[in-house]
């Protein structure tokens, strides 16, 4: 067997994969919890209207959150606390691997959670969308894993296990609270709107909400400069935290 | 597969497959490193040797690229430190290093073998490494010695020209330290360049074609183990004796002298000079026997040289 | 083994995700969303009960979507109505069709008339303009035509050619005729207690009764007495167009009432102006109403009998109404406009209020005047605000729920989706380009798309003056034939020949045409062509033309007739002298010339 980039890729992220799987308390989480926070407020205490298709684009971009930051945050803290970081960055496995093999899993494991939620919104909260409505929206939750995941990084490279542990859990729970991914951002007052405004969640959920055509005026343009910038920042950011390891 | 190894050049051909030049690493105000100049050409099992903190794991560290020097260079296998091909020439198990605790030793292996283009075979390295009977168990359920034995393992998956081991023994028990003993050693008869780190004497003594001393950052000695020794010249008298440790620092020639119970060992410089003094001073001296000082007590000479030295 | 999971995880992952993407529903391809309206926020009235508030889509005429409007609403333009309510277009389930009464109806508000009463020439087309999602500004027309009545009796006296029946022998052919003019159902009087006037004999209405259900159409009644309703009762009626006045109503009748499972349509408002309490001041005098009103509209609302009738008791109707709405049976809201003391559409209101003074809550009010009508008289898809309901609304300000004069707070009325007023896309049909042949009567008395022949005279005056016009043979083709007997009965008497449009909203326009050109004979006489311009009021305009025994060709320029505007043509009336007598004439080939 031959040394290949693509070969690599698909050996640590099976890696990854595997590890995930074996990590229930990780998995559970992961993938229950957001479909069944759906449950609840989407399906089964919104009594028709728009909630189930409004709340569909918010707690997309919810359960896109919890891989992205803890298997990014807390994962990374744990690799790069037992060495196993080290140790792979002095096998001959190129960096972008590594990278790239946890966003495959990372992704894989969105997507896990994300098709519950469509499902129960199309079968038990009558959601429907044209197909391509479906698809974008789709492709708009599943995009958010980049900008989590680049902060997921940081909070890796700049904790501890215990510690990212519990910065990833107040950075999970604002962004989802204040960026309007459990109620909408447009119940707040007026000075949490504009802590919202400085949070990806806020913007990602405010495209996913223009691709469903929620009620409102959004401009999706403007959002999705906003989380390109916020993106580039936390690409940013994830580097220095990753050169401050040396 | 084996084969190939087996039918390496001979070593002394090859390029040196450690070479430092001037290499000095600071963390703040710590020297960790200072001006080390090191070669180590193909073939050896050269031997770090120095106590906690004097610079051993930095070196390993720098070596492999996982900390840039401060000042000063390293190349590997002729290859920058760190680059991607000394990486693929190069195994390492490194101190305070876990690998992934829900993996299997076999499927570790297998993530492994996917860097290397010509990787070694997994059984085989299982059955190399000794750990069949736990390749199938997560990580996280070994014993620590299991875990070392695993990461030994992992060292050897690229078929390495030059394998890092640092404290490669530490926490096995003896028969565990021994196998990894057999080993170093096979490794290196077929041709595997090794730089060994240890605090075991003995280990460095077993193993070692070349042991380099560190202490403080510094190369304080360089040779074979028997040089090694040779250069703190002496020899050890050991007998028992009523002379104390004071009594004794007073004949001639005496360096060092203890005593346990009855049992008086001393360090001289001519044990001919030394023993008329003693057998002058108490000719009831029972169980007299002379030795060739050990590693361990060269070591322990050279280190308190240095530490003179340095203040 | 890692390699494989991570295939294994790739594929399944995709896999659920393809199939997922097939399972998923899609929404009914949005229909063609051009000028579609979001009514915002507002308070609607379902039928039955007030809801929301929420968003009303309305798209091609119908209600697309209630709730979110999602992404339906693309380019939709959006009316924020919050404090309003959006009702049904309202029904007067008590109507005599003439003139102006559909658009009249509209204005406020009334979207669907049930006539129990008119000239079958009107009924033509009647059913494709109700049926058609183009914008519209004329009500819709539900219609008895022709009634079921006794020579002389009720029904006879308005001007309008009554074909009377004799014997329950008559029935069958009857109905049949009525079906085969455009009848939507069959409408007969009853009033064999009434001295005044002969009426149907029970064994002739209950013929009536059989024959229409027998044809496949209910048969409703006027009656203006408790003991001629209970017959009616037995003889299988479906329901009474008036409650009578006479009488309170007993429980043995409320009993049989609920058990045949008729519907009523009181008609307060007009028993109200009998007994001399009329609504009409009311109505004029309102300041959202009464700027509404036309002239006419506001002169029949000013009139009254003048004096009070024994047989026609307020309270004693309301009383019933009560009665019978509490045991059930339902109750519809007509006005029988334009009888004195009422005018179209604007009585509705007023009837309401009725309703609500004898007992009904405001929501069964509306619903008499919405859902009810629609469920009994076939308007399947009106009457309700449902997604797939035609978009016939009004929006009111204030809460009708509360206060049902809240109706009278007309803010917007929509016919098909498009405000009422807007200036709709015009439709073929609402202007008619005139040239050429107007009538040359060579099969039937037809006349060119958009125009009717009929007779006319002034019994819609109150007159007694009478025309009848058939077609004979003339040479190879034919001509229209007229005969009129001018009455004493009006001031200025008429009788004659109209050429009228067939939909209320449409106006004629001449164009160029220099003269109206055409071949008469007949009882020598001055006869007049008269010119009707579209929703003028007073005298029409009028030129005058002699009549020989010989044919003859008249021409007759328009300019010379005053005060007719040739782009604002409403019709045109052949008529004989004002001078009382029996006439006969005969016309063909009327034709605008250049």
């Amino acid at each position: 067997m031959s040394r290949t980039y693509a070969g690599i890729l698909a050996a640590e992220t099976g890696a990854e994969l595997t590890q995930s799987f074996r990590a229930p308390e990780f998995l559970l989480p992961t993938l229950a919890l957001p479909v069944a926070f759906y449950m609840m407020f989407g399906v089964l205490m919104s009594r028709g209207g728009g909630a189930a298709t409004y709340l569909l684009a918010t707690y997309g971009i919810f359960a896109v959150m919890g891989p992205s930051l803890f298997g990014f945050g807390v994962g990374v803290a744990g690799e790069r606390e037992r060495g196993w970081l080290e140790l792979k960055r002095a096998a001959p496995a190129p960096a972008s691997t590594f990278i790239g093999a946890k966003l495959g899993a990372t992704i894989a494991f969105a997507a896990m959670a994300l098709m519950p939620i469509y499902a129960a919104a199309a079968f038990m909260g009558g959601v429907e969308l044209p197909k391509t409505v479906w698809l974008t929206l789709f492709l708009v939750h599943l995009s958010a894993v980049f900008p989590f995941s680049l902060i997921g990084l940081s909070i890796g490279f700049s904790f501890s296990t215990n510690g990212a542990v519990a910065i990833a859990n107040i950075v999970f729970l604002s962004f989802a609270v204040i960026g309007g991914l459990w109620f909408p951002a447009t119940f707040f007052p007026g000075w949490m709107v504009a802590i919202s405004n400085a949070l990806p969640s806020f913007h990602l959920a405010e495209i996913a909400l223009t691709v469903v055509d929620a009620p409102g005026d959004r401009i999706a343009g403007f959002h999705a400069t906003v989380v390109a910038g916020m993106t580039l920042a936390c690409a940013a950011l994830a580097g220095w935290t990753w050169s401050r390891q040396r | 597969m084996m084969s190939a190894m087996d039918t390496h050049t001979d070593p002394r051909q090859l390029p040196a497959v450690i070479e430092a030049q001037d290499l000095s690493r600071r963390f703040g105000d710590t020297v960790a490193l200072d001006a080390v100049d090191l070669h180590v050409p193909a073939g050896q099992i050269c031997t770090l040797l120095g106590r906690n903190g004097a610079g051993k794991t930095t070196f390993i560290r720098c070596a492999l690229g996982l900390l840039p020097p401060t000042t000063g260079s390293v190349k590997v296998l002729g290859e920058p430190a760190g680059s991607m091909a000394a990486r693929l020439g190069t195994g390492v198990m490194l101190q305070d290093t876990d690998l992934s605790e829900a993996l299997t030793a076999r499927e570790q292996l297998a993530l492994f073998s996917s860097y290397y283009s010509d990787p070694a075979d997994i059984d085989a390295v299982i059955e190399e490494a000794d750990i069949g009977n736990f390749a199938d168990t997560r990580y996280k359920k070994l014993s620590g010695g299991q875990k070392r034995r695993v990461q030994f393992a992992v060292a050897l998956i690229g078929k390495p020209r030059l394998l890092f081991l640092d404290e490669p023994t530490t926490g096995l028990d003896t028969d565990a330290r021994r196998a990894v003993w057999d080993n170093v050693r096979r490794l290196a008869a077929r041709g595997t360049s090794i730089i060994l780190t240890t605090h075991y004497l003995e280990e460095a003594d077993a193993l070692a074609d070349r042991i380099v001393v560190l202490a403080q950052g510094r190369v304080i000695a360089d040779d074979t183990a028997a040089a090694i020794r040779a250069r703190t010249g002496g020899a050890i008298i050991r007998c028992r004796t009523s002379i104390t440790p004071e009594q004794a620092l007073a004949l001639p020639g005496v360096r060092a002298a203890d005593r346990h119970g009855r049992l008086l060992t001393l360090s001289c410089e001519h044990a001919p000079t030394t023993l008329r003094a003693l057998l002058d001073a108490d000719p009831d001296v029972d169980d007299l026997e002379v030795t060739k000082p050990t590693l361990e007590q060269a070591f322990t000479a050279l280190s308190a040289v240095t530490t003179e030295d340095a203040s | 083994m890692l390699k494989k999971t991570t295939l294994i995880t790739a594929a399944a992952v995709a896999t659920a995700f393809v199939g997922l993407m097939i399972l998923l529903p899609t929404p009914a391809p949005a229909p063609d969303l051009d000028g579609a309206v979001v009514i915002d926020n507002v308070r609607y009235f379902d039928g039955e009960a007030m809801q929301g508030p929420a968003a009303v889509t309305v798209a091609d005429g119908k209600i697309v979507s209630i709730g979110d409007p999602g992404a339906e609403a693309q380019g939709a333009s959006r009316l924020d109505a919050a404090g309003k309510t959006l009702l049904p277009g309202l029904f007067d389930a008590h109507v005599h069709t003439f003139a102006t009464a559909q658009r009249d109806a509209v204005t406020f508000g009334v979207t669907a008339l049930i006539d129990m009463f008119t000239a079958p020439a009107l009924l033509a087309g009647a059913r494709d303009a109700r049926d058609s999602f183009a914008p519209s500004n004329s009500a819709a027309l539900f219609s008895a035509g022709m009634l079921a009545t006794v020579e002389r009796g009720h029904g006879t006296q308005y001007g309008i050619n009554v074909e009377t029946l004799e014997g329950p022998e008559d029935a069958p052919a009857w109905v049949a005729a009525r079906i085969e003019e455009g009848s939507d159902f069959i409408k007969l009087v009853y009033m064999p207690y009434a001295t005044y006037i002969p009426s149907l004999d029970l064994e002739t209405a209950t013929a009536v009764i059989e024959a229409a259900h027998d044809q496949g159409v209910q048969a409703v009644a006027h009656v203006s007495s408790l003991e001629g309703a209970r017959e009616l009762l037995d003889a299988g009626v479906d329901g009474f167009v008036h409650i009578f006045a006479d009488k309170v109503a007993d429980a043995a009748f409320i009993e049989a009432a609920v058990e045949r499972k008729v519907f009523v349509i009181p008609t307060l408002a007009v028993i109200a102006m009998v007994n001399g309490k009329s609504t009409g001041p009311e109505l004029i005098d309102d300041p959202d109403l009464g700027p509404r009103l036309t002239p006419a509209a506001t002169t029949n609302l000013r009139q009254d009998f003048g004096s009070s009738s024994p047989y026609f008791d307020l309270d004693k109707a309301l009383e019933t109404v009560g009665l019978l709405h509490d045991a059930g049976v339902p109750i519809l809201a007509g006005s029988d406009a334009p009888n004195p003391g009422t005018a179209h559409g604007v009585s509705v209101h007023a009837e309401m209020a009725l309703l609500v003074r004898a007992g009904l809550s405001t929501e069964e009010a509306l619903a008499a005047a919405t859902a009810l009508p629609a469920k009994f008289f076939g308007a399947d898809d009106r009457g309700r605000i449902a997604p797939g309901a035609r978009a016939d609304l009004v929006l009111v300000a204030g809460d009708p729920g509360a206060d049902i004069t809240a109706t009278r707070r007309i803010d917007i009325v929509y016919r098909n989706g498009v405000a009422v007023g807007d200036d709709p896309e015009p439709t073929e049909g609402s202007t008619l380009a005139l040239a050429g042949v107007l009538g040359d009567f060579e099969v039937g008395t037809s006349a060119p798309e958009g125009l009717v022949w009929s007779e006319t005279s002034d019994r819609m005056m109150g007159g007694d003056s009478n025309a009848r016009v058939a077609r004979i043979e003339r040479g190879d083709g034919g001509a229209l034939a007229v005969t009129t007997t001018v009455g004493s009965g009006f001031a200025f008497p008429w009788a004659g020949a109209f050429l009228g449009t067939t939909s209320q909203e449409a106006v004629g326009d001449l164009g160029d045409a220099r003269a109206v050109a055409f071949e008469v004979r007949g009882t020598p006489a001055n006869y007049r062509l008269m010119l009707f311009v579209a929703g003028g009021m007073g005298a029409p305009p009028t030129a005058m033309f002699e009549v020989t025994e010989d044919w003859q060709r008249v021409e007759i320029a328009i300019a010379d007739v005053a005060g007719f505007e040739p782009d604002r043509f409403g019709g045109m009336a052949f008529v004989t002298p004002m001078r009382a007598g029996e006439y006969a004439f005969e016309l063909d080939n009327v034709t605008l010339i250049r």
